[in-house]
């Protein structure tokens, strides 16, 4: 990638950072991004409004970490999935429908760098939203079971930083996923759903096809692992230092199949 | 056209087709286009669009080779910058101004933050959106929408200009502008390609016709040059006159002339040659001779309309 790559990139990024985060598209972003703050807001108005306070087996840093960890599970195989189907599968099928997509293939920049700049800013505003969102839950959670000061100790925010950084993760895998999906496919409902069952039945595949999938190798690396109990079968941990080349190896050919289809697009849009 | 052209200075299709799955939209195209204006005509359906596409790399042909001033369609690094397309799409990127589109495809381009500003405001200025320019786009009337997609064909200062119907929509002062910056762009040496099924529209402006039918080409030219090659129709010439009864007993010593009948509509006599050279230096002859006062001597059938009608129609009379 040379100057000019870069600057084309940047030129990329500067349009569709904007289109992704004030256009209309970024209103299901931002619903979605809500979903587990609205569901953490509702178990403390449930609990204050039923109990006194938070239920006894959530009390204290550790109850907040538990409870996190159900949370999470949600977020990661919930809110950043549809999420990141939303962003990332219009990245090219929402210009063709806008039948705006020429106003790229008009200009001097390789189909390749392209996809890089729009896969950067889509995953820029995935991070933003759905990383920020996590954030927030993980430190109200920790403000309401813990205690204020226990939200901000080093410790606790360490974990945060971490959770933070699989959803950020996350968001490279799913993103290149559902990239490719909507250059390859017209149709956008039925693989979201598809790869959303396969993702969910994950724990029940063999060994050699949950390495085919984005969360088996998140589960490997969220911080604390999910106690015994209904949660603990969709975990099957796995080192990290599988699961980060795993995923980046994972995007990497994934976002290579992407360039390659790129190259062959053409501009139809009557016949969509 | 393609005799004298040389090919790094011309936008070359070389046994072009393209298909879309089965229904044809060109076959084995053969042009060499020069520098100047030059019009794709055709109804619709014939292919106009089709060839736009594909010179400027939107689509791909299904055989044959097409160079842009040398260059590949399929190499958007080296064809981006000389070429500006202004698509019949009458669709934008949702939420920009007319500025914030223009500038910020400039960056995609490679332009730094002053130059893409810089060019913005000259493209702005060149088609007459300055001032709406910081309107959003949605909110403009068709005639606006397609200035701003003249001006972002323009901004980077391309050697080739395609625009597809670039007149739709434009109303009549705004028509003579853009027509007048089209000659300007010609006159400069830039390839400016135009389609439209306007023909009247075409003859005004056009160095030279391509013109199109069912994806076929079947004439390419100058309008004089493609309507003087067609021998099975002579050519109709119109002479305004004040004794036009009196010019008729006398142009048919002329050998050339086949036809000729007074057209009272029009006030003046109607001939038909097959040579219009020779009919014209008789017809100073005859002029002197009898006395005849002359108001208008014109080819009637020299236009793209009727050449048209000629190639595709079935020959009809253009009277």
């Amino acid at each position: 990638m040379n100057a000019l790559h870069l600057a084309q990139v940047r030129g990329v990024l500067r349009l569709e950072l904007r289109k992704g985060l004030l256009g209309r598209r970024a209103l299901p972003v931002y619903l979605i991004g809500l979903l587990p703050l609205v569901a953490t807001f509702f178990f403390i108005l449930v609990s204050t409004l039923v109990g006194s306070g938070p239920p006894q087996e959530f009390g204290g840093a550790g109850g907040a970490h538990l409870f996190f960890i159900a949370q999470f599970q949600f977020i990661l195989r919930f809110v950043l999935y549809v999420g990141c189907v939303w962003i990332f599968m219009n990245l090219f099928r929402g210009e063709v429908i806008d039948r705006s997509l020429h106003y790229y293939f008009l200009t001097p920049i390789r189909r390749e760098v392209l996809v890089a700049g729009k896969y950067l800013a889509a995953w820029t505003t995935a991070s933003a939203v759905f990383g920020g969102s996590t954030a927030l839950c993980y430190v109200v959670v920790h403000a309401y079971l813990g205690g204020a000061s226990s939200a901000l100790s080093p410790p606790v925010l360490a974990v945060l930083f971490q959770y933070v950084g699989v959803v950020l993760l996350g968001c490279l895998g799913y993103g290149a996923v559902f990239l490719v999906v909507g250059l390859f496919l017209r149709s956008l409902i039925v693989p979201a759903l598809v790869i959303f069952a396969w993702e969910s039945l994950n724990t029940f595949l063999p060994a050699f096809l949950k390495k085919i999938s984005v969360v088996f190798y998140l589960q490997g690396l969220i911080p604390l692992p999910p106690p015994d109990g209904p949660v603990s079968i969709l975990a099957e941990p796995v080192s990290v230092w599988i699961a980060l080349p795993g995923i980046l190896l994972f995007t990497a050919l994934t976002l290579v199949a992407a360039g390659w289809r790129i190259r062959h697009v053409e501009i139809a849009y009557g016949a969509d | 056209m393609d005799a004298k052209v040389q090919h790094d200075d011309a936008i070359v299709f070389d046994n072009v087709s393209k298909f879309y799955g089965e229904v044809l939209g060109v076959n084995r195209v053969h042009l060499a286009v020069p520098p100047g204006i030059t019009s794709l005509v055709g109804p619709n359906g014939s292919g106009k669009t089709t060839l736009m596409n594909l010179m400027t790399g939107l689509l791909r042909p299904s055989q044959g080779t097409i160079r842009v001033l040398g260059v590949a369609p399929d190499d958007p690094e080296r064809l981006g910058p000389i070429v500006g397309y202004c698509t019949q799409f009458d669709s934008f990127p949702r939420g920009f101004t007319g500025r914030e589109l223009l500038y910020g495809y400039l960056r995609v381009h490679g332009f730094d933050a002053q130059a893409a500003a810089q060019r913005t405001d000259l493209a702005l200025e060149r088609v007459g959106m300055t001032e709406p320019s910081r309107r959003r786009i949605a909110g403009y009337s068709k005639g606006m929408r397609q200035r701003i997609k003249l001006a972002q064909a323009l901004a980077h200062d391309p050697r080739v200009l395609v625009l597809d119907e670039p007149l739709n929509g434009l109303d009549p002062m705004a028509r003579a502008e853009v027509i007048a910056l089209f000659r300007d762009l010609a006159a400069q040496g830039r390839h400016v390609i135009i389609s439209s099924h306007i023909l009247h529209e075409v003859d005004l402006i056009s160095d030279q016709v391509v013109l199109l039918h069912e994806g076929y080409v079947v004439a390419e030219g100058t309008i004089r040059n493609v309507r003087s090659e067609m021998e099975k129709h002579p050519l109709q010439i119109l002479i305004r006159c004040d004794r036009p009864a009196a010019l008729a007993s006398r142009v048919f010593e002329v050998d050339s002339v086949v036809e000729a009948r007074i057209d009272e509509e029009r006030g003046g006599l109607l001939v038909k040659t097959k040579d219009a050279e020779r009919f014209y230096l008789a017809l100073n002859h005859i002029v002197l001779e009898n006395g005849v006062k002359v108001e208008a001597v014109a080819p009637a059938d020299e236009d793209v309309d009727a050449v048209y009608e000629y190639l595709i129609g079935g020959g009809g009379d253009k009277t």
